[in-house]
């Protein structure tokens, strides 16, 4: 594919290969493996049930040496895919912390300087008592109150006390700092376990809130054979989280 | 002052030093092998096979130990869970072989038939104080102290 447009921003090289051209309000999609890999699993249902189009791929040099390939093509693990309103930033490699750190800070910068109106995370928050919840919940941390008053209308509620460790910590407080839009929704989910229930459920949220329709049935119809198929990358995940000490989100701190 | 001088005591204290010492240095030669194996099993992929290790997590919960394992597409009638001293070992049939070679070329020919895991638990279980059940594809023993 040829490049339209090389831009390296944070030691991250975004490389689009036609213009991005969004409808309004228009929404940038940032997702890396985590908890549950809800993230990766709501990114890839959305970009092929809604058919988004590869328009571009990260290079960075910790993953210089990984090539994803598909129709014999060879393509950066990270890639950006945009359709309608969305645009997303998606991976399915489990990268290091320090990785992830700095990528999140770029992304933000990504999606500013590319016009983009708000930025959003579907992520999971690791619930211990995981295996019998019924219901599951889909919190929400925002980097202001117009974004708040978003989440809620589409159903999340608010995250009142916790700790983040990982790339989405990252997001959202850079977010604060350079008075960004953007929104972190986090559904109830097993920490060390893919679990497309909570990715489903986060996608509903994410729909009321976007208005775009994403149909969650396939997802949960299949949810057995994608814990399969992602089994590995969730224990590669598990690994990079055991090394940023994400189990730290299962502690409740004081504050006064 | 020469060792011929030294007492009773000496030699006592002496041994019990030695001891300490080798004591020490096999804590310290376990604890890196130990930190070798969890590197090596970071590092490594484990690939499909007719059987594959599925994912599993150990928590500690004071007076239990409750193991969960994620054991997706099995058939919850055919779960056997059994224990050899501290080990647990689990073996769960899926409803199905499964046909990895349809999601990657480099599988052609695999096709996964059941979960097999071995955890070594750093108790002994009792079978009486042992509860089992498989929910959402997952299966929970817990291991009472």
């Amino acid at each position: 594919m040829s490049t339209f447009r090389e831009e390296v921003i944070g030691g991250f090289r975004f490389i689009e290969y036609k213009p991005l051209e969004m409808e309004r309000p228009s929404v940038l999609l940032f997702s890396l493996p985590d908890a549950g890999l809800v993230s990766v699993i709501s990114a890839s249902h959305i970009v092929s049930t809604l058919g988004l189009e590869e328009v571009g791929d990260v290079e960075f040099p910790e993953l210089a040496h990984i090539a994803v390939v598909r129709e014999g093509l060879p393509r950066s693990p990270l890639r950006i895919y945009a359709g309608r309103s969305l645009v997303a930033v998606f991976t399915d490699v489990a990268i290091s912390p320090a990785a992830q750190v700095m990528l999140a800070s770029a992304v933000v910068d990504y999606a500013r300087l590319r016009g983009v109106d708000h930025v959003v995370s579907l992520s999971g928050i690791p619930s211990p008592n995981r295996l019998d919840l019924e219901e599951l919940k889909t919190y929400y941390v925002s980097s202001n109150r117009r974004m708040a008053e978003v989440a809620e209308k589409g159903g999340a509620v608010t995250l009142k006390q916790g700790v983040l460790v990982g790339a989405y910590a990252v997001l959202i407080r850079e977010s604060v700092r350079k008075g960004f839009n953007s929104l972190l929704l986090l559904t109830e989910c097993f920490m060390e376990f893919p679990d497309p229930e909570a990715a489903a459920r986060g996608l509903q949220v994410f729909s009321r809130i976007t208005n775009i329709n994403i149909d969650t049935k396939k997802l949960l119809e299949e949810a057995e054979l994608i814990k399969v198929k992602t089994r590995e990358l969730m224990r590669q995940t598990t690994g990079v989280m055991k090394q940023m000490r994400k189990d730290m989100e299962y502690s409740p701190f004081l504050y006064a | 002052m020469s060792s011929s001088s030294e007492g009773p005591l000496d030699e006592f204290l002496k041994k019990i030093e030695r001891k300490v010492r080798e004591v020490e240095e096999a804590i310290a030669r376990e604890i890196e092998k130990a930190i070798k194996e969890l590197r090596y099993e970071e590092r490594e992929t484990k690939i499909f096979a007719e059987s594959v290790e599925p994912l599993y997590t150990v928590r500690d919960l004071g007076n239990r130990l409750v193991v969960y394992v994620d054991i997706p597409y099995a058939d919850a009638g055919k779960v056997d869970v059994w224990f050899e001293e501290n080990v647990m070992h689990v073996k769960a049939k899926l409803r199905s072989r499964l046909d990895v070679g349809s999601w990657s070329e480099r599988y052609r020919g695999v096709g996964v038939e059941e979960y097999d895991l071995s955890v070594t638990l750093p108790i002994k279980p009792k079978p009486e104080k042992t509860r089992v059940r498989v929910k959402r594809g997952v299966l929970e023993v817990i291991v009472y102290k």
